[in-house]
């Protein structure tokens, strides 16, 4: 069984990520040859847009901390009202799929603004769209990683000791000394994880630097990538190598300093940490940070969506909506599109099936490594990181390069098929079942499980009657996680995907890509109602969960 | 019923020796308490017995079949032996009644004769209605009594229990002890139960193993052990004894003898023949303070204790002023600081190793 289960994961998770390193290690399949990456990075495109990369990462990266270090603060340590709600609305970004939130950003600040029209503050007819521009990319990017950090931050609080700030306070601190010289000072190694996980979500980002830097003219590695292999197809394969592996130890080296921030980290704080309550009551200063709070997450979460949904229903871009002037036009269009529907049937079924076979799959790793404390399953488990940290654009072509070929043994080739996008899916979001699913085993007691082998139950029957019926809510909540990421997915599927297998990420891409903002917006609207609606599904789970699962209720 | 036999078994986590050489018999139907400190191995020796663990060397035998050792390991399932866990270990998705049937669905006992054994044992344990209750909804003497009835259903002819009462309330505590008691009552099952709570283990048990460690120290009767301990590491551990030196002088009979303790002469119990200096172990009750010019040994008191009924005397001997002692003293404590008598009524000479 574990044989099978190591098996899968080095086909789908080892396997593709060393032919990418062999491709562009060892170009001629012969010899290490420093040669095709010398001629790759001296190309004057290349540098530009590694350093365009780098700069525009590192400025999400600040607005990120900026913007996530303030929400999850005054969340996580003050007496504002409607705590759930206002932390839905901050992690808001993170449920809507990149390429649809620069959609909807594009919608709200364009010239067409059906927001900022009626206020008279859209920039004037025929102008460019301000995001078409590095600001756009590094402000949109911010935005959509800030909910890492916040996560990170809110998580930080919740280890920082109570008595450290009751300690400040009985020493006289006022509120605001306590946040700069005792909480942020602790929260450190949180910030640093945070920071780095956001820059390393940045440099892989697609959807963004797409839909606005390829207007804008600011190319970043992702994008050259996707116009290389675009123009010039598969032939170009090994220098596009070379590429994605500077986008892999780009993304590395983010990680390592997440690792190094994170070290030694597993401290169990006794008797409770900061951000579980309201610690600081604001008094007569909580209205106006309410006030700023909601402000901010009007900006950042409602407003965009909202210019999402009017531009579906306008006539034609750039006509004023009123109320009588909307129509359901776009979306009758988009539903009798046979395209798209099969695109939507795709997804849903690429989704589901990644959705399924990655918890089948890591169900039972999850069991031999906390049940059996196997080595190979702990093994497999971090092995299994991989394809989900590094970008996603990496390991499309890592994917492409495996599969371009027939496969040896059967003959049959999977480039150009449905195939090839399901197996990278299972490779990317197989972390994505695990985490969960090894959090529902942890919380099993190991007891449970002796006390059945003292009844007289074999192992299968134990599997069967303990361990999964346990195990379940955390593994269907693992499942829905993967669906939601799945079915609105974009970055692996923008180079694997070919005519008749589109995904529905795809589709919102090339439709405003040919100029149908109002149907991709339409689009856009119907995967975010998708999206939600998963959401609230794993709500309704949330009282059966571990801790930690749910992003949004950390 | 079974009786368990374990011929020096040993296991080893890495470099520690868990469990060192142990060898013990249990007589079928009896009630043994595996006591010592944490980490002294105890709890390792109940899932060596249950087959969780595998042991490194020797056998164990549950009525002659071998199930570790000799190139045997039973596993867990095949012994038939019940366990009440520390943490009650209940199946949370299941109510109490399936708790209870789980071991007879195994067995592929029928539904008539399976409803009716866990009808009969939860009536045993005093849970008769709460068959459709979900652990959750539980207290928690509830839950021991649950875990009790899913061992009882079983008809298990051994029952091991690890450390169960310590994750109840004191006053609970008590309650169960009786309900433990009167649960081998009734079922004469062969029972082993760890705990390092020596009142516990000193009011449950037939028998009692201290285990030190890694090693067993003494196997005895509760009384033997408290009277009689083998040296003066388990003297101190039960019961905090007090271990002196002493000088022994002669004997009085098989079973008394003459020794100069704390510069005064007592009459002490012993076994065999000892001679010269020697290890006595004293208990509080064996000390009072002195009325009129009986032979006693003059003590400062350096603390007092309010226990209710009496006061616990701390006094350090004018002669051999580190070899504090304590005593139970009824009736108006002299002050700290004072000056008083103390008198040995008895005390027990550690065997001479």
């Amino acid at each position: 069984m574990l044989a099978i289960l190591a098996v899968y994961v080095a086909l789908l998770c080892v396997l593709p990520l060393g032919r990418l390193l062999m491709e562009a290690l060892v170009p001629g399949g012969q010899a290490f040859d420093w040669a095709l990456i010398e001629r790759v990075l001296s190309s004057r495109a290349v540098r530009t847009a590694t350093l365009q990369t780098i700069e525009a990462s590192l400025g999400a990266t600040m607005v990120s901390l900026l913007l996530g270090t303030a929400l999850a603060l005054v969340i996580g340590v003050a007496d504002v009202r409607f705590k759930s709600l206002v932390v839905f609305l901050a992690l808001l970004p993170m449920l809507i799929p990149a390429q649809i939130s620069a959609l909807a950003w594009l919608e709200l600040m364009g010239p067409s603004s059906p927001i900022l029209s009626p206020l008279g503050l859209a920039p004037g007819a025929g102008t460019r769209n301000p995001l078409y521009s590095r600001e756009g990319i590094i402000l949109l990017m911010g935005i959509e990683h800030s909910t890492i950090v916040f996560l990170a931050v809110l998580a930080g609080l919740r280890s920082v000791p109570a008595d450290l700030v009751e300690a400040a306070r009985a020493a006289g601190a006022r509120p605001l000394r306590i946040v700069f010289t005792v909480i942020l000072p602790l929260l450190r190694p949180a910030l640093i994880a945070g920071g780095a996980l956001a820059f390393v979500s940045a440099i892989g980002n697609f959807g963004i630097p797409a839909l606005l830097g390829i207007p804008g003219r600011y190319t970043m590695l992702t994008t050259l990538i996707y116009q290389r292999l675009n123009g010039f197809g598969p032939s170009i394969l090994g220098e596009v190598a070379v590429l994605a592996l500077v986008l892999a130890v780009l993304a590395a080296m983010g990680l390592l300093v997440q690792a190094w921030a994170m070290r030694g980290r597993k401290v169990v704080i006794m008797g409770g940490g900061i951000g579980s309550g309201s610690f600081f009551r604001l008094r007569r200063w909580r209205l106006p940070i309410e006030a700023g709070l909601w402000a901010v997450l009007l900006l950042i979460s409602i407003l965009p969506l909202v210019a999402l949904g009017a531009t579906s229903i306008v006539q034609a871009l750039g006509v004023p909506l009123t109320l009588d002037s909307w129509t359901w036009r776009h979306y009758e269009a988009v539903l009798s599109s046979a395209t798209i529907k099969r695109a939507f049937g795709n997804s849903f079924l690429l989704a589901l099936g990644a959705a399924l076979v990655s918890m089948a799959v890591a169900v039972p790793i999850a069991y031999y490594l906390h049940c059996r404390r196997s080595a190979l399953a702990r093994f497999l488990n971090s092995v299994a990181d991989a394809p989900y940290a590094l970008p996603g654009i990496v390991l499309s072509i890592a994917f492409i390069l495996v599969l371009l070929r027939p496969l040896p043994v059967f003959g049959i080739g999977l480039y150009g098929t449905i195939w090839i996008i399901l197996a990278a899916y299972l490779a990317r979001f197989l972390a994505l079942a695990l985490r969960p699913s090894l959090a529902g085993m942890q919380q099993i007691d190991t007891a449970l499980e002796e006390a059945a082998r003292m009844a007289g139950a074999r192992s299968l029957r134990r599997l069967a009657t303990i361990v999964l019926p346990l195990a379940a809510p955390a593994a269907a909540a693992g499942a829905i996680l993967i669906f939601m990421s799945a079915f609105s997915e974009l970055t692996v599927s923008v180079l694997l995907w070919s005519s008749g297998h589109e995904t529905i990420g795809v589709m919102v891409f090339n439709m405003y890509d040919e100029g149908n903002a109002t149907g991709a917006s339409a689009v856009a609207v119907l995967t975010v109602l998708a999206t939600l609606l998963s959401a609230a599904v794993l709500s309704l789970l949330a009282r059966r969960l571990p801790k930690g699962i749910l992003p949004w209720q950390a | 019923m079974a009786s368990v036999s374990i011929e020096n078994v040993s296991k080893d986590f890495g470099a520690i020796r868990a469990v060192d050489g142990v060898s013990m018999e249990i007589a079928s139907g009896q009630f043994v308490a595996l006591l010592g400190p944490s980490g002294c191995g105890k709890t390792t020796l109940l899932r060596l017995l249950a087959g969780f663990e595998q042991p490194d060397m020797g056998s164990i035998r549950i009525d002659d079949d071998v199930v570790s050792g000799e190139g045997i390991h039973l596993p867990p399932e095949d012994r038939r032996i019940g366990m009440v866990f520390q943490s009650y270990a209940l199946w949370p998705h299941m109510s109490v009644a399936e708790n209870v049937a789980y071991a007879l669905k195994v067995q592929r006992i029928g539904r008539a004769e399976r409803e009716k054994i866990v009808a009969s044992a939860l009536e045993t344990v005093g849970l008769k209605g709460m068959e459709e209750r979900r652990p959750s909804d539980l207290s928690g003497g509830q839950r021991q009594r649950v875990a009790l009835a899913r061992c009882l259903a079983m008809s298990p002819r051994l029952v091991l229990l690890d450390e169960p009462l310590s994750n109840l309330d004191v006053h609970l505590r008590e309650a169960m002890q009786a309900e433990f008691k009167s649960f081998h009552r009734q079922t004469g099952a062969t029972m082993v139960y760890v705990t390092h709570d020596q009142a516990e283990a000193l009011a449950l048990a037939d028998r009692v193993a201290v285990v030190m460690r890694g090693r067993l120290r003494q196997f005895d009767a509760p009384e033997a052990l408290y009277r009689r301990p083998v040296d003066a590491e388990v003297a101190r551990f039960i019961g905090a004894g007090m271990v002196v030196r002493g000088r022994i002088v002669g004997m009085v009979d098989d079973r008394h003898c003459q020794a100069e303790l704390l510069g005064v002469k007592v009459t002490l119990s012993c076994t065999g023949r000892p001679s010269g200096m020697a290890d006595i172990c004293l208990r509080p009750e064996d000390l009072r303070l002195a009325t009129g010019n009986e032979t006693s040994l003059p003590a400062r008191v350096i603390g007092t204790t309010y226990r209710g009924a009496w006061h616990s005397l701390e006094v350090a001997p004018q002669m051999f002023p580190d070899d504090v002692l304590h005593l139970q003293h009824a009736g108006r404590p002299p002050s700290v600081g004072d000056l008083v008598r103390v008198a040995i009524g008895s005390g027990w000479v550690l065997p001479q190793g």
